[in-house]
């Protein structure tokens, strides 16, 4: 027994790669890069752990653009959860609407645990051998990664107060502005991250105490109320915006989820070039509106989930999830992905069909003696 | 690195002939980052003076595979091995810059970035940062083979470049490295839906000029988590035959392994 005590402190991984450690952070087990989850964990699930930071996220919205926002809502929930920096801007809504609409947590215990491992080191009794082993890494245990969310009721507007937040409404001023190489609203949404990530010292490379992670979300990209390009074409527009995002979010302990709508651009090589310079890549085809809506065979779902694009970071390989037909559902309370399967054939009406389909088939008198 | 690829590309020794050039192409859903790396780490194991440009990624991501696959790119570039042109920054900082400032005489003066073209000189300066490190390069080891790899050239164009800017610029690496016998090993994306469309005028111009084409793309049959998709080189080095040969690849940690059509362990 005493053996196995000691067996349990020298099983220790051996990790000498040096990673900050952040609320709501784990290191990936491919490339030891820095995840942070997404606040869907079946999505976490899919891509290997979470977003990894230092990424550009770019999510094709659904037609309605509704199962976008969510995700983006999920996102920004869990940094108040984790006591992330926020960065946000719309030009379609408030931003602050947006954030007053965050799910619920589902807590099944308190939110803040510090402070409790010092006091239960006093009334252990019955471990008593353990008293005088090294604690193991508290911090590690202490971090949750990832929440489960309640989409029926609305974040408690306290732990929004007490985030960090910053707030960019796209107005007409901003958007009626024209520059050089891009539109107003996209020079105005990079200069004011890149002040953000200045003050909250977000930078990676410069030493701190106390890291912190930055979660930008731009919801609904490039859509028609950010304004007009007037001296340059959109495609190089909207790629410039992209890239300057990209050379920026490399520098910083951040992730940044955008939100596009594909499906207004008449130009089709628009989204792949997109695709193309950012990291993770997902289109939402949401069943709403189209025939697929009817369809028995995704009746359990609510949408096509498709994956277009995983992040290689720091490694020659990228995470190969087992299959890429996915679907999304909207349960009561929550939101999540799954493989697409079909339903089981227990429905009443698929063998029905079937059934008149034989007897059809047959003769059409029903008492020839011949008929078998 | 990968033997089986150099076999592909008929490469003998690992290193190919001076003053050639090999062009990577991308297609959409399938990533050809394996195939610079293999270069990359290939030529910096057999002691060549390498001129990086990485117009998509940054330093740490290339120095953490090189270290995977067993070629630091820190102690490269120590030893004066290694010149790494962080484009991505530079540029995306110059964009910005671009944008806020209003001085015209200051954008002059900026070190790479020059978009008010009006012929076609827009990437006159990144060339001249690049001539500029290659000499540097070889003035520290001048008895070293020299190798320049562009990390995507697609995003030029992406950003707004002219296809004649990126031609011309190409030429006059191509020049450039002709005149020091050095190689020229490009990665750009393959951005075609369907064949009969027509390619991009810069991708084919560089097509034109390769000695050794390299196309990975994704299995038409669809996603498979064992087989991660097909790659195809064409090659036609001076005084050999031309060859073309397409097999299947598997991308693990550290390695590719590689298999004849349809020869996956995976199926069979």
């Amino acid at each position: 027994m005493a053996s196995s005590g000691t067996a349990s402190t020298s099983f220790q991984r051996k990790t000498r790669v040096k990673i900050p450690q952040i609320l709501g952070t784990r290191p990936s087990l491919h490339n030891n890069q820095l995840l942070i989850s997404s606040g869907i964990p079946s999505l976490d699930n899919l891509i290997g752990g979470g977003f990894a930071v230092g990424t550009v996220v770019l999510i094709e919205e659904d037609k309605y653009g509704s199962y976008s926002k969510m995700m983006l809502k999920y996102f920004l929930a869990e940094g108040v959860m984790n006591k992330h920096e926020l960065f946000l801007t719309s030009s379609d809504l408030d931003p602050q609407d947006l954030l007053n609409e965050l799910p619920a947590p589902l807590l099944d215990e308190p939110v803040l645990k510090t402070g409790q491992s010092t006091e239960l080191t006093d009334d252990m009794k019955i471990a008593w051998r353990y008293k005088n082993l090294p604690q193991v890494q508290s911090v590690v245990s202490g971090v949750k990664f990832g929440h489960y969310y309640d989409l029926t009721k609305t974040m408690d507007p306290i732990m929004l107060e007490t985030t960090n937040k910053t707030l960019l409404p796209l107005t007409d001023d901003i958007c009626n502005k024209c520059g050089k190489l891009m539109k107003g609203a996209c020079v105005e949404v990079l200069n004011s991250i890149q002040q953000t990530i200045e003050k909250g010292d977000f930078r990676t490379g410069t030493p701190q105490q106390h890291r912190n992670i930055l979660r930008i979300g731009i919801h609904s990209f490039g859509s028609p109320q950010w304004g007009d390009d007037i001296k340059t074409d959109t495609i190089p527009s909207m790629c410039r915006f992209l890239y300057v995002l990209r050379a920026l979010m490399r520098t910083t302990y951040a992730v940044c989820m955008i939100t596009f709508p594909a499906h207004i651009f008449q130009d089709t090589s628009l989204p792949r070039y997109l695709q193309h310079l950012s990291d993770l890549a997902i289109r939402l085809e949401s069943f709403t509106g189209s025939s697929l809506e009817k369809n028995p065979a995704f009746q359990e779902y609510h949408g096509l989930f498709h994956l277009l694009k995983l992040p290689r970071l720091n490694s020659l390989s990228c995470h190969m999830p087992d299959t890429m037909d996915l679907a999304f559902k909207l349960r009561k309370k929550r939101f999540m992905i799954e493989k697409l399967h079909l339903p089981p054939e227990l429905s009443e009406t698929v063998a029905r069909t079937q059934d008149d389909d034989s007897v059809s088939c047959g003769s059409s008198t029903t008492n020839n003696k011949l008929d078998f | 690195m990968f033997i089986e690829l150099n076999n592909m590309c008929n490469i003998s020794g690992g290193v190919q002939i001076p003053g050639t050039c090999v062009l990577i192409e991308g297609c959409h859903g399938a990533d050809s980052s394996f195939v610079l790396h293999h270069f990359v780490s290939g030529y910096l194991k057999s002691g060549f003076n390498l001129c990086f440009i990485g117009l998509s990624q940054s330093f740490n991501h290339y120095n953490s595979v090189g270290i995977k696959l067993g070629a630091s790119f820190i102690d490269a570039r120590e030893n004066g091995n290694l010149v790494y042109i962080e484009a991505l920054k530079l540029l995306g900082e110059e964009i910005l810059k671009y944008e806020s400032e209003t001085d015209m005489s200051i954008l002059q003066s900026s070190k790479l970035l020059h978009f008010e073209n009006n012929n076609h000189s827009g990437l006159k300066k990144l060339y001249h940062h690049c001539k500029y490190c290659v000499q540097d390069l070889l003035t520290k080891h001048p008895d070293k083979p020299l190798l320049l790899v562009i990390d995507d050239v697609s995003v030029l164009r992406l950003i707004g470049y002219d296809s004649l800017d990126v031609i011309y610029f190409m030429s006059y690496l191509r020049a450039l490295m002709s005149t020091y016998c050095g190689c020229l090993v490009v990665q750009t994306l393959c951005d075609t839906t369907g064949e009969d469309q027509d390619k991009d005028p810069a991708v084919q111009h560089i097509h034109h000029q390769s000695e050794c084409f390299i196309k990975v793309e994704a299995l038409s049959s669809g996603y498979c988590k064992d087989v991660h998709g097909q790659i195809t080189v064409c090659s036609r080095w001076p005084e050999s035959e031309a060859m073309k040969r397409a097999m299947q690849y598997k991308i693990q940690d550290k390695s590719v392994i590689f298999f004849a059509l349809g020869m996956s362990g995976a199926v069979l």
